[in-house]
């Protein structure tokens, strides 16, 4: 009796520290993965293949059905220029000069990786790559501004379709907090 | 009895064989799960057309409020599959093809089809296509043919949503 009990909570440390180490193992191979320019973070490992189960397994956790680099590149961003963590009661500024890319967007989602819900379908603006970035956020958005939800935090992505070879090594928008 | 380092070895290996199964199983079955959900948008090997994604409607995780989605859930094991799209007048659009790891295994957009309609047979190892036909080999029988196509403004969806329904996904008998 004192046998079993001792197997089965071996068993049980076991099965913990392997999922332990699983989760640990994830979220150190997704800062491996990422690269950071200003508050954006990207990563050109989305929706590819890669020869490690691990490998396999970041990438299905953070970039499912997610397009490989040549055609589309993803920045998150959950904090403004300056660190601070994005504030739906706040209005923030994204704001930067023309994406080496066919198509750019800036959409808002809330911490649940849902769009934030408004009457006006107020989720995104976007532009040809030509055009410079410009976009404004805040709880009572203006025409052509994005809704977020007062006293939620969110996150934004920047999505850049159709990217240059240039678009990494320039420079990306501004994400300015006007008021509170 | 076990000595303390064999209680400990022991621990360790049922620690490193729950790792690995579980690093091996994560991509599948968050696959299985997406393809389960996209299961709703339309059946096995058909092309189901979805609105534009809103605050309480959405297909993928985190989807894109300018993408409008069309998606094939494709089954292989009766046969290979024919995914086509014919050019759709919208300022972007793309076919991508996720196998059940999750893989992206074909991307082309419309300045790769230029102007001309993309027509590809997904297929496992083994199975035979038509002549003159192009051929995508999948590692599995299950995956996700996904046609992303750009809707600059929330008025123009109707017009591009006609477009893109000529969009197909067939069992090639």
């Amino acid at each position: 009796m004192r046998l079993a009990l001792r197997i089965l909570f071996a068993l049980v440390l076991g099965i913990a520290i392997g999922l332990g180490v699983t989760w640990l193992s994830l979220r150190a191979g997704i800062s491996a993965f990422e690269e950071r320019i200003g508050p954006w973070i990207t990563s050109q490992e989305f929706g590819s293949a890669e020869a490690s189960d691990r490998s396999r397994a970041i990438v299905a956790v953070r970039g499912l059905m997610a397009l490989p680099a040549s055609e589309a590149i993803y920045f998150n961003a959950a904090t403004d220029s300056e660190g601070r963590a994005l504030d739906g009661g706040c209005r923030y500024r994204i704001a930067g000069p023309p994406l080496a890319a066919r198509w750019w967007s800036v959409t808002a989602y809330g911490a649940d990786a849902h769009l934030i819900s408004n009457p006006d379908h107020a989720y995104s603006a976007g532009g040809d790559g030509a055009e410079a970035v410009l976009a404004q956020t805040g709880p009572e958005p203006g025409l052509g501004e994005i809704a977020t939800r007062d006293g939620a935090p969110f996150e934004l992505t920047l999505r850049a379709y159709g990217p240059g070879d240039g678009l990494l090594d320039g420079t990306l928008p501004e994400i300015e907090r006007l008021s509170c | 009895m076990l000595s303390r380092i064999g209680w400990i070895a022991f621990v360790a290996g049922v620690a490193m064989i729950v790792y690995w199964t579980a690093i091996a199983a994560i991509p599948g079955t968050i696959m299985q799960l997406a393809l389960g959900r996209l299961e709703q948008n339309a059946g096995i090997n058909t092309m189901g057309h979805a609105p534009l994604s809103t605050a309480d409607r959405r297909i993928i995780v985190r989807p894109s409020p300018d993408l409008a989605y069309s998606t094939c859930l494709f089954d292989l094991s009766d046969g290979p599959v024919e995914i086509s799209v014919d050019p759709i007048d919208a300022p972007y659009w793309s076919l991508s093809v996720y196998d059940e790891q999750t893989n992206a295994v074909f991307v082309r957009n419309d300045r790769e089809a230029g102007e001309r309609p993309v027509r590809i047979v997904l297929m496992r190892a083994g199975q035979t296509a038509p002549d003159g036909l192009e051929t995508v080999r999948v590692s599995s029988n299950r995956g996700l043919a996904l046609v992303r196509t750009l809707v600059p403004e929330r008025d123009a969806f109707e017009a591009i949503d006609a477009d893109r329904r000529s969009a197909r996904c067939t069992l090639l008998q």
